[in-house]
């Protein structure tokens, strides 16, 4: 029955979209953060998702999406010269997180609109089941 | 006599599964309208219908055969949509990541779609109806 395929193909663009929603809550959040690692303070790296197309069988051409993996920002970090910081160079130069707030919010108005275009799809679905069901009354 | 009331819902039913099928396309595009080198897809629903009632006419389409064997063939009819890539109409429409879905024409699709499902439906119920009328005289 294809209307209830559509049921998973919707549901795994909702989880998705969730996933990319937050990523980005996470980005935002940590902004000025800083994480510990091999004994050292690194400043925190932006996450970007990508989307996979995640067929419904094998080499069917329709399906849903599903997040195929999360890749840290390639986008340099931005020395800013703030000699009085703890983790300051030599030089006075501070290697600061490469969160861009802009791009941030741009994706997460993107991603909400594509759940809520997501959302609509279910509930024409599911209306046209029920209008199904109801065909002999 | 029932094989004539099966004749009756033919048409209708084919309608109805077609449409069916193509929400479920129209939906897997609006899933992957975010998801880098998916192409839009559809079905020309003109041929696929008229595909669909020509096999009508070959008698015995949905007698499975008994597999006593690995090397049996599927006796089943598989009718097999074939998928077409929607055409882009102008070079803008190509996002950076080889995305070729068009989120309006998606959208419009989909309503009207899901509109012509359910006028195939109420056409269904009044030939129920029809057939009742005369069941009770």
């Amino acid at each position: 029955m294809s209307l209830l395929n559509i049921f998973n193909i919707a549901g795994s663009a909702l989880t998705a979209q969730s996933q990319k929603i937050n990523i980005i809550a996470s980005n935002l959040a940590n902004m000025e953060s800083t994480i510990y690692k091999n004994g050292k303070y690194y400043p925190y790296i932006a996450k970007t998702v990508f989307f996979k197309f995640d067929g419904l069988k094998e080499n069917s051409k329709i399906g849903g999406v599903k997040v195929s993996n999360i890749l840290d920002d390639t986008t340099p970090m931005p020395l800013i010269y703030d000699p009085n910081h703890p983790m300051a160079n030599n030089k006075g130069y501070v290697l600061t997180s490469n969160v861009n707030p802009i791009t941030e919010m741009v994706n997460n108005i993107s991603a909400s609109r594509s759940y809520q275009a997501n959302i609509e799809v279910l509930k024409t679905a599911k209306s046209m089941i029920i209008k199904t069901l109801t065909i002999s009354e | 006599m029932f094989d004539k009331i099966n004749k009756i819902f033919d048409f209708s039913q084919n309608a109805l599964n077609l449409y069916a099928k193509r929400q479920e396309i129209l939906s897997s595009n609006i899933a992957n309208a975010d998801t880098p080198g998916y192409k839009s897809i559809d079905i020309d629903f003109k041929n696929e219908l008229s595909k669909v009632l020509q096999q009508k006419n070959i008698k015995n389409k949905n007698i499975l055969l008994k597999k006593t064997s690995l090397y049996h063939l599927n006796g089943k009819n598989n009718h097999s949509f074939s998928l077409k890539f929607i055409p882009v109409v102008d070079a803008n429409q190509i996002k950076p990541d080889g995305n070729t879905v068009d989120m309006d024409r998606e959208r419009i699709e989909f309503i009207d779609n899901s509109l012509k499902y359910q006028s195939s439906l109420i056409f269904m119920k009044n030939q129920i109806k029809n057939i009742m009328s005369v069941l009770k005289g």
